[in-house]
């Protein structure tokens, strides 16, 4: 029940429901997520700073954005002026296309890949299996998680699901001479010893990008374990995958954003990492990879850019802070989404890229309670975009900027507040119906069930509010 | 039409349709220290895990020296930067292997490399973070590999905060491959709880030289 | 700072209020009498949206919206006993009506909303004596009261202000209760484990009373109080303020 899949909205209900009933799960995002929200706080001390951080951040994105085209050119034109190579991909396929062709030509045998979210979004390790490669995980997360077959259920701390108990019962299991042990030091060191050796052989690094900067041709990866210094270092060959949306004007933006990106992810003033790679090695330098490809993919960020509003989505700078700080995603942890990006920013860019009529039920898990639009470094409206989405997933306008819009639409739902319309345009109507309901209160059924489930029935008072108000009125007149 | 035109013109296209005013930047932006904070350069430093001596550039030799016997650390991995040539002269060492040739030196370095010596081209007071530039001299490997890497940094290369040190680069050029390292690889992906030396060096060892 | 004079001022009274705690209304006119304002009551009120709203029904919101903007339409301000209906009024409208002939004056009356608490403490900046006996209450501030429309200090200031109320919030406090209207029946497995978490926070307290100033929240983590049998009784806050500053009951 961990996969992801492009159709989210099939058994999210079994999902949620499994989830909900899975105790262990429950204590270990609730202690993950109260570790992460606590140690966020303690990085900002000062609102008025944070907030006026907060400004820089969004700003700096939306000007990015506002210049999408010409950065994205720019940074082209930089990177291939540094040595380094660049690829499209309109889909997610053409882009596992590209990267397949790479290591191909390079006759690439072991791959290794940092941490990276725009790979998960386009199901690369699947695609390199397709076509006969092996690439191993080389963030400890995701070591862990992929040794599973599982899929990630956090963007930042992928294993955040499962207690050490369980990874050491795993790794006893599925490493040769490795006894069982708790001690998450000695964990690590097995994954260090195991991932050692497979750096030292790898021929081909993937990566993501945190940042690409335009003026420079420089592209910025953040992480704090070394693994993505490593693939992206020892390897000869360096693949990198971004999505468009995550290049930025120059350099000078990019200290602001690296205040946000930490603290907000997962409460440090800075990773221990943060690489700035422009280009392969040079003649006269003794290592790094001798290639170095940028591959920008698309995968439907141009249709997202397309709308003023929902354009807001392609501030997102990845930092999970927003999943952090849901009450929802708290509960029922990464998985149950069934989508590579969980949690609010998930259930924002998952129906804008498979459509409403496959992800639309995603927005409807969300109180609106406004936890994570509080908390975003950059600014994103997260709550209205929710809204907006729900408005589009059961909008009848043809001319909807989403896909699958109107597909939420149930004739039931609609009648419901077409009528609730027709009562409340109607102040004579809608005194009518409260009147009814004070006076047949003890007979009204205890509706409905799925609040009865939980709660003591609803029961309105004896006498409206509206009825007090006109016998108080006639009192005070004078 | 390449995808890349198709990509681009659809940017272009919705842009145009839906024309935005993007976010406003505050006005107050932050100020720039003139002077780079010492203290906070190694508070920051030691709350990441490293270890930080402050003193004259001339005694960091015998420093390392002593630390080294304390430590019984023999075998020394270098490039070609001035504390190589530096620690080479000072003898003490009774072995330094200077690492210039990946191909045939890789195996070992990722095998039998238990400590590596580097010179910081600079560092960024604020945060506590060391900057390693990839050049000839300086293999990018060697601060990544050994599970113990030194680093001799200069105190008046240090920048007071990103900002600065964005300036610079932003006037002089990136190098290849640029790296800001603040304290030793790390991770929390076992339940939450820190672990030391993930897949680079477990202790980073910093001499702050005036 | 001298509070400004205002003598006349709109209730929107809000769906909840008015079927479900109709003393709340009534406690807000006391209180607001009582400062000699004259409380104006359009009769043609009804709802202010959120529900379709939140729902993704603009259109039907929109309809029910245009009738508050049309009818609250004199230049004083709008109190709401209720943080979400205040943010609606106040953050939503502008937005929804934004293409119609109505955006200027949506954008009049967002400027002119307030929440109840928030207009008590800040505005007319009141100061009460407490008439009641000791009591310890357990107060939960809604996400809308605390993050749309950032009041949430309002409520707190005022129960500061009496002497025998000992007031505590419940670990978590700024968690949301799992009400989030419509979301409570579609996904109500969801939104009742968030209650089922407010509820305990809340009852680990041992208040012996629970005030909310968002009658949403006041139904979902009551109802659930009730179902577990526990003794806590709940109260707006509004009706809780008026009762102990020596207003009778209304």
């Amino acid at each position: 029940m961990s996969g992801f899949t492009d159709h989210p909205d099939q058994d999210f209900g079994v999902r949620i429901h499994d989830a909900l009933g899975d105790a262990e799960l429950r204590e270990s995002f609730h202690g993950a997520m109260t570790f992460l929200r606590d140690k966020r706080r303690a990085q900002f001390p000062d609102a008025d700073a944070l907030e006026t951080l907060r400004d820089s951040g969004a700003a700096i994105r939306d000007r990015a954005l506002a210049q999408l085209p010409d950065l994205l050119e720019q940074l082209e034109d930089r990177c291939r002026h540094n040595g380094i190579q660049v690829h499209w991909a309109e889909t997610a396929d053409d882009a596992n296309r590209i990267i397949t062709g790479l290591i191909r030509a390079v006759n690439g045998q072991r791959i290794v890949k940092g941490k990276s979210m725009a790979t998960e979004e386009i199901g690369l390790n699947t695609a390199l299996e397709d076509a006969g490669f092996t690439c191993l995980e080389s963030d400890m997360g995701e070591y862990i998680v992929q040794q599973a077959h599982e899929t990630p259920s956090h963007i930042i701390m992928p294993a955040i699901h499962r207690n050490k108990a369980s990874i050491a019962r795993q790794f006893a299991e599925q490493i040769p001479d490795t006894p069982y042990t708790e001690d998450v030091d000695e964990l690590i060191g097995t994954g260090r010893r195991v991932l050692r050796r497979a750096f030292a052989e790898a021929d081909v690094g993937i990566s993501g990008v945190n940042f690409a900067i335009a003026e420079t041709g420089t592209l910025c990866l953040v992480e704090n374990e070394g693994n993505g210094r490593m693939s992206t270092t020892v390897p000869d060959t360096h693949i990198a995958v971004m999505g468009i949306e995550k290049v930025i004007e120059k350099l000078a933006d990019l200290p602001d954003l690296m205040r946000l990106l930490p603290r907000s992810a997962t409460g440090q003033a800075i990773t221990t990492y943060v690489n700035m790679i422009s280009g392969p090695r040079r003649e006269d330098e003794c290592d790094g990879p001798r290639q170095v490809h940028l591959v920008l993919i698309d995968n439907g960020r141009s249709r997202i850019y397309a709308d003023r509003q929902l354009r807001a989505t392609l501030r997102c700078i990845r930092c999970g802070a927003c999943m952090n700080h849901c009450p929802v995603y708290e509960r029922l942890g990464g998985h149950a989404y069934g989508t590579v990006y969980p949690g609010p920013i998930g259930q924002v860019v998952m129906p804008q890229l498979f459509g409403l009529d496959h992800a639309g039920k995603l927005t409807q898990a969300c109180s609106l309670n406004g936890a994570c639009g509080e908390v975003c470094p950059v600014r994103i409206p997260l709550p209205d975009l929710i809204r907006r989405l729900r408005h589009e997933g059961v909008s009848a306008d043809p001319a909807s900027p989403v896909r699958g819009h109107g597909r939420q639409r149930r004739v039931s739902e609609a009648l419901i507040w077409r009528a609730w319309q027709w009562i409340h345009t109607r102040p004579a109507v809608y005194r009518l119906v409260t009147r009814a309901a004070t006076r047949a209160r003890r007979l009204l059924p205890p509706l409905p069930r799925a609040w009865t489930r939980h709660r003591a029935p609803l029961e309105p008072a004896e006498r409206s509010f509206q009825e007090w108000v006109r016998h108080h009125k006639k009192d005070h007149r004078p | 039409m390449k995808p890349r035109d198709r990509i681009l013109s659809r940017l272009r296209h919705g842009r145009a349709a839906s024309p935005a005013t993007p976010y406003p930047a505050p006005e107050t932006t932050a100020v720039t220290p003139s002077a780079p904070n010492i203290d906070s350069m190694v508070s920051a430093l030691e709350a990441a895990h490293a270890q930080v001596f402050r003193m004259a550039e001339a005694d960091w030799p015998d420093h390392l020296a002593s630390l080294a016997t304390e430590r019984n650390w023999q075998q020394w991995w270098v490039g070609r930067d001035e504390a190589a040539a530096t620690w080479q002269a000072h003898g003490s060492a009774p072995s330094v292997t200077v690492f210039e040739d990946w191909d045939g030196q890789k195996a070992a370095l990722f095998d039998s490399a238990p400590i590596s010596l580097s010179q910081a081209q600079g560092g960024i007071a604020d945060t506590g973070t060391l900057i390693v530039e990839s050049r000839p001299e300086a293999p990018r490997t060697l601060s990544l590999v050994p599970p113990v890497h030194v680093v001799i940094v200069r105190e008046d290369s240090l920048f007071p905060d990103m900002p600065a040190a964005m300036v610079f680069y932003s006037r002089h050029g990136m190098p290849t491959n640029l790296i800001f390292i603040s304290g030793p690889s790390k991770t929390a992906d076992i339940q939450q709880t820190m672990a030391y030396g993930a897949h680079g060096p477990r202790e980073l060892i910093v001499y702050l030289c005036r | 700072m001298n509070a400004p004079a205002i003598h006349r001022v709109y209730l929107f009274g809000t769906c909840l209020i008015d079927v479900f705690h109709p003393r709340a209304g009534m406690a807000a006119v006391r209180l607001l009498e009582r400062e000699g304002i004259e409380v104006v009551f359009p009769e043609e009120q009804t709802c202010c949206g959120q529900p379709p709203y939140n729902s993704g029904y603009d259109d039907e919101a929109r309809a029910v919206a245009r009738q508050v903007v049309r009818r609250f339409n004199e230049p004083i301000p709008v109190i709401v006993p209720s943080g979400s209906c205040a943010g609606m009024l106040r953050h939503h409208y502008p937005s929804l009506l934004a293409d119609g002939p109505l955006a200027e004056a949506a954008q009049d009356l967002a400027a002119r909303t307030y929440e109840l608490h928030e207009f008590l403490n800040r505005v007319l900046q009141v100061t009460w004596q407490d008439h009641g006996d000791p009591v310890k209450i357990v107060m939960h501030t809604s996400c809308s009261a605390r993050r749309e429309m950032g009041v949430s200090e309002d409520g707190l200031a005022l129960l500061k202000q009496l002497k025998g109320v000992d007031v505590c919030e419940p670990e978590n406090a700024e968690a949301c209760c799992g009400f989030g209207g419509t979301f409570a029946v579609k996904m109500s497995d969801i939104s009742a484990a968030m209650a089922t978490d407010k509820c305990s926070a809340i009852r680990a307290t041992e208040a012996d009373q629970l005030l909310s100033s968002d009658c949403g929240c006041l139904l979902n983590i009551d109802g659930m109080l009730r179902k577990q049998g526990a003794n806590l009784p709940a109260e707006h806050l509004a009706e809780f303020l008026w009762k102990r500053t020596g207003g009778d009951t209304p």
